[in-house]
Formats: structure tokens, C-alpha cells, sequence
């Protein structure tokens, strides 16, 4: 039950980041829902499963990438050992605060690594243009992002471990 | 414990790192090409109906937004109809010279394209690039570099190709890069994608007269693109930083974020 919510919610934010938020900016952005979702769910969902979420899923926005593909799935995997790697040595409860600085580091930390990626494919980046015009909406967005995905996945999480808690008392 | 419990997932890490930069180097030698097309065909179609949804909720915003300027817009389209008829009259008596010209001297070269209808799937989410991708590949004859048009108007070249589907480079794109001629004034020029989304032609001649509102079309420089695909209209010209060279922005005929159904011209007759 849990591996079914957990599956259906990242089907349906990758579902929205390729398609529904390519065409619906905000700020004039679009933003990292999945990315979002996994730093989120680091806190929540055992790191095995976190593991195997990030490799499926940035292979899933591979495909809609115009990098070479493998790229996506190195960044994003990057993001979320480096996030696992902190939760265990600097913080220990997740709070407001740490969504926020996770938000905005690993915004950061994923556009200067997909413009790099761009660049070793081939195209031409302006990092600095990019870092001007858009990482700043970037940054509030995900941040705004961040604070109505984790909610909604610890309460889901928290529901459904109640409910499968329950199952196994009755039988 | 930190450590211990560090080190459980640590060795997971490795192995997916290892696999991600072996999918890279596949990729790079086209190996992984079958996979990502059968791997799009589950998943572009589900994406693509997302992506028509998305759109239409983003087209019900816009039109409560452009109501205000529509009574504006109808009353310069009229006058623009009136000075259109009677340039449409006047090509009319050119065109009929020119055929009759040409019969005389016998010309005979025309010029029809091989065309492939298309219809995009999704675009590029991330803010660097500007890429559509649509559902038509390798398998309908597609390849890279053939050039893309919308509404019979250049919109960009085929950047990647997977067997039933292609990721198309927009001309608003910074990476784009087709050679191009500006109507009347005949000067040459690069017509590039500049950074943020606009499109100018660039390297035009000092020594040649260009003005706001000249049409810029597609020179006969490039083996791909056929010559005299519309691109757009001149809305500024500037000196290029070198001193050397014109630099003309040029306001696209087709609104190149919006655009839902392709061509793509396959080859040339």
C-alpha cells in the first residue's frame, strides 16, 4: 500500500513536470516538482526506495530531456546523496528551514550541473543569463513547492502506515 | 551509527552511478536509441494528452487576458485587410508577368517539398533550451537537420531522432543557427537564436540598406533548409559589437512558444 502511493504520487508529479508545467509557467518558470518530491520524500520514504524512485524517475524525465541521456539521472542522484549524506551528520528533525535550504541549494546545484550537461551536449549556455533571469523565480518556486509536497507525502505516509498498522492487528 | 547506517546506501549510490555514466557513454554511441523509442512510445501518448490539457487550461487564461486588446486588434486588422487586397491585386498582375516571362525564356524550375505532418508531444521543461518534442521519428522517414515548419513558417530543425518520435530545436533557440537573406535588400546573414528566446539575423553587411519591416526568408547557403522559408520581420537593426556587421531582431511570423501541430519538410523535389 505504501509502495503503491508512493509510486502513484511520482507518476503523477512526473507526469505534471513534463507536460502540465512545461506549457503553465510560474514566474516564468518550470518547476523541479520531482526534484522537490524526492529531497522531500528523503525524509520520509526508506533510502533504498528513494534510490530506486530517483533512478526510474530521472530516467522517465531522460526521455524528455534534450541532453544526452544518463545526464538527469546523474544529477538528480548526486542531489539526493548528498541530501541522505547530510540528514545523517548535520540535521537531525526536518523542519521549514531545512526544506528551504535544501530547496535552494539543490536548485542551484541542478541548474549549474544541467546547464554544464547542455553545454558537454553540444548546446550553447549562457549560465550567467540563465543564473540572472530565471534561478531567483526558480529558487521561490521550488521553495513554495517543497512546503506543499512534504506535507502532503508525510501525511499520506503517516495515514497510510496507520492503516497497514491496523491491517495486521486484525489478522 | 551515522557511519553504519551511511554505509548501507552508500553502496546502492555507487552502483547507480556506475549505471548513469554507463547509460551516457551508451548514449553517446547511439546505442541506447531502440530503448528510449520504445520507451517513449508507453509514455508520449499519456504525456501528450497531459500536454493538451495543460494547454487548453493555459489558452482559456490567455483569452480572458487578450479580450481587453481584441477590439484594438480587429479594428488595425481591417485596415491591414484593405491594404492587403490591393497589394493582393498588384501581386496578381506581377505573378502573371512573371509566368508569362518565364515561358518566355523557358524556365522551368519550381521548387515542391516532400512534407510530413506532426504533432508535438511535450517541450523541453528546463528554462535553458528551447525543444519540442513530437511524435514522428526515424520509422516515418525522419532525420537530423530537416527543417520544421508551422503554419507554412520556419520554426525550427530536427535536433535528435528516435524511431517514433524527434526532438525538433526551436528557432528561438540559442543553439539554432540557419543561413538567411533579408527580402529586397538581398543581404546575407546568419539567422540565430539569441539567449532568453528571441531570433536575429546577425553578420549582415555594413554596406547594406536594411530597414524595420524587411522580410527575412532562408538563403539557397544550406543543404538542408530550402531557400525562401519564411522566418520573420525586422523590428530593430543595431551595429554588431565588432563594428564590422549589421545585427537585425526579427519578430517571428508564428508564435514559436505555442505551437501544437508541425511540418516537417523531408526532401525537396
Amino acid at each position: 500500500m505504501k509502495n503503491f502511493f508512493i509510486i502513484s504520487i511520482t507518476i503523477l508529479f512526473l507526469i505534471l513536470e513534463v507536460s502540465f508545467f512545461a506549457n503553465v509557467k510560474i514566474l516564468g518558470v518550470s518547476p523541479n516538482i520531482f526534484l522537490m518530491f524526492l529531497i522531500a520524500s528523503s525524509f520520509i520514504i526508506p533510502e533504498k526506495d528513494l534510490i530506486y524512485l530517483t533512478f526510474f524517475g530521472s530516467l522517465f524525465l531522460d526521455l524528455f530531456s534534450p541532453m544526452n541521456f544518463g545526464f538527469q539521472i546523474l544529477i538528480n542522484i548526486m542531489i539526493i546523496f548528498f541530501v541522505l549524506l547530510a540528514s545523517y551528520f548535520i540535521f537531525s528533525n526536518v523542519s521549514f528551514v531545512l526544506l528551504l535550504v535544501l530547496a535552494i541549494l539543490s536548485t542551484v546545484i541542478s541548474d549549474v550541473f544541467y546547464g554544464l550537461a547542455l553545454y558537454l551536449s553540444g548546446f550553447k549556455i549562457d549560465i550567467i543569463f540563465f543564473a540572472k533571469n530565471f534561478l531567483v523565480s526558480k529558487i521561490i518556486v521550488n521553495s513554495i513547492i517543497i512546503m506543499i509536497i512534504y506535507p502532503v507525502v508525510d501525511l499520506g505516509w503517516e495515514r497510510i502506515s496507520k492503516i497497514e498498522g491496523r491491517v495486521k492487528l486484525l489478522r | 551509527m551515522p557511519i553504519q547506517k551511511s554505509l548501507k546506501f552508500i553502496k546502492y549510490f555507487v552502483g547507480i552511478l556506475l549505471i548513469s555514466v554507463l547509460i551516457i557513454l551508451l548514449s553517446y554511441t547511439g546505442a541506447l536509441s531502440p530503448a528510449e523509442g520504445l520507451l517513449g512510445k508507453f509514455t508520449y501518448p499519456i504525456v501528450s494528452f497531459v500536454n493538451g490539457f495543460s494547454l487548453k487550461t493555459k489558452g482559456i487564461g490567455e483569452s480572458i487576458k487578450d479580450l481587453r486588446n481584441l477590439q484594438n486588434e480587429n479594428k488595425s486588422l481591417k485596415d491591414d485587410i484593405k491594404e492587403l487586397t490591393l497589394e493582393i491585386s498588384k501581386l496578381k498582375e506581377a505573378k502573371e508577368e512573371n509566368e508569362s516571362l518565364k515561358k518566355q525564356l523557358g524556365f522551368v524550375k519550381s521548387v515542391t517539398y516532400q512534407t510530413l505532418a506532426a504533432s508535438v508531444v511535450t517541450k523541453d521543461p528546463s528554462s535553458f533550451l528551447r525543444v519540442v518534442i513530437i511524435n514522428r521519428g526515424s520509422k516515418d522517414g525522419i532525420k537530423k537537420n530537416m527543417p520544421v515548419i508551422s503554419d507554412g513558417f520556419l520554426v525550427g530543425k530536427i535536433q535528435e531522432v528516435n524511431p517514433d518520435s524527434s526532438k525538433v530545436l526551436l528557432l528561438s533557440d540559442s543553439s539554432f543557427e540557419v543561413s538567411g537573406i533579408i527580402q529586397g535588400s538581398k543581404a546575407l546573414g546568419i539567422i540565430k537564436g539569441q539567449i532568453g528566446s528571441g531570433i536575429a539575423m546577425e553578420m549582415i553587411p555594413k554596406d547594406q540598406t536594411i530597414k524595420n519591416g524587411d522580410t527575412v526568408v532562408t538563403s539557397n547557403l544550406e543543404t538542408d533548409v530550402p531557400e525562401g522559408l519564411l522566418v520573420g520581420k525586422i523590428n530593430e537593426i543595431s551595429t554588431e559589437s565588432s563594428g564590422l556587421f549589421q545585427k537585425a531582431s526579427i519578430t517571428p511570423f508564428v508564435n514559436i512558444n505555442d505551437i501544437r501541430n508541425v511540418i516537417i519538410i523531408t526532401s525537396l523535389k
